[in-house]
């Protein structure tokens, strides 16, 4: 990655870790829904955009970032990458056999996380499109 | 792979809804059956589904790890006549209610479409991420 430290940037990181988080998201939605006669069976879901939320909140609060004058000097807390999450929905009962997967509502988050993940890979092909804009027109 | 393994979940899914389906099929099928080759008539037949043990943070989709009788009584019609008449008039036929198969099976019905939109969206999502290799 050393050569092209510059050229991967904080949004290509974050677009990156959107795109991981919502591929993990399909998988815990086909996972609830292959599980939808399970009896017993108590779905998952994914947290992330809260999460990354709250960090960029904690960040633009440490805008500041304290003055190093020596190598000693601490340079405040440094942003730990948020990665998804993935919880087990104990709460909601509504079925006789204690299963709590609700298809509609599996197929809303499905629907919703494929078009987020087709911006995101949108987005992030943008990006490689205008490095390789910039390569290109370096060369003429 | 993990790039891919929606597909597998989703495919889990569909296989035991499938499989579900299959054994609706056949219980209608054998809703008069009086004779089976361990005697008595047919029983009823249903699939046990369970949750497949989480691969790192993600379930791996579903199974089916039996199939079992549905113990409940036979339905007794009176009918001396019939060659499987018991010596007091009564045939035992299939404990199989065909209102309810019909009602499982459009829940199966129902519950394999989500599996496939699962599975299609999964599919679009793996091919979003290969076009970006196509900039």
């Amino acid at each position: 990655m050393a050569p092209l430290e510059g050229l991967w940037g904080a949004a290509e990181e974050s677009l990156s870790r959107a795109l991981d988080a919502a591929a993990l998201r399909q998988r815990v939605v086909a996972h609830n829904l292959a599980n939808l006669e399970t009896p017993g069976y108590r779905r998952f879901q994914v947290v992330f955009e809260e999460l990354l939320a709250q960090q960029q909140a904690r960040q633009s609060r440490l805008r500041l970032s304290l003055a190093t004058t020596h190598p000693a000097h601490l340079k405040g807390i440094p942003a730990r990458p948020v990665g998804p999450v993935v919880v087990r929905d104990e709460g909601t009962i509504y079925r006789n056999d204690a299963n709590n997967v609700d298809p509609e509502r599996e197929l809303a988050t499905m629907a919703k996380n494929g078009l987020w993940y087709r911006s995101l890979s949108r987005a992030m092909s943008a990006r490689f499109a205008s490095l390789r804009t910039a390569i290109h027109e370096g060369r003429r | 792979m993990a790039f891919l393994s929606g597909l597998d979940i989703s495919a889990s899914g569909l296989t035991a809804e499938r499989l579900r389906m299959d054994l609706i099929a056949n219980n209608l099928a054998n809703a008069l059956s009086t004779r089976t080759p361990h005697g008595g008539p047919y029983r009823r037949q249903m699939p046990v589904f369970a949750a497949r043990q989480p691969v790192g943070q993600v379930g791996a989709g579903v199974e089916v790890v039996a199939i079992v009788e549905d113990p409940s009584p036979p339905r007794l019609v009176f009918d001396p006549d019939h060659p499987d008449a018991r010596p007091d008039g009564y045939v035992e036929y299939p404990n199989v209610d065909v209102v309810t198969e019909m009602v499982d099976m459009l829940a199966a019905s129902r519950a394999y479409q989500a599996n496939l939109a699962a599975f299609a969206t999964s599919r679009d999502m793996a091919q979003s991420a290969l076009e970006l290799l196509r900039v």
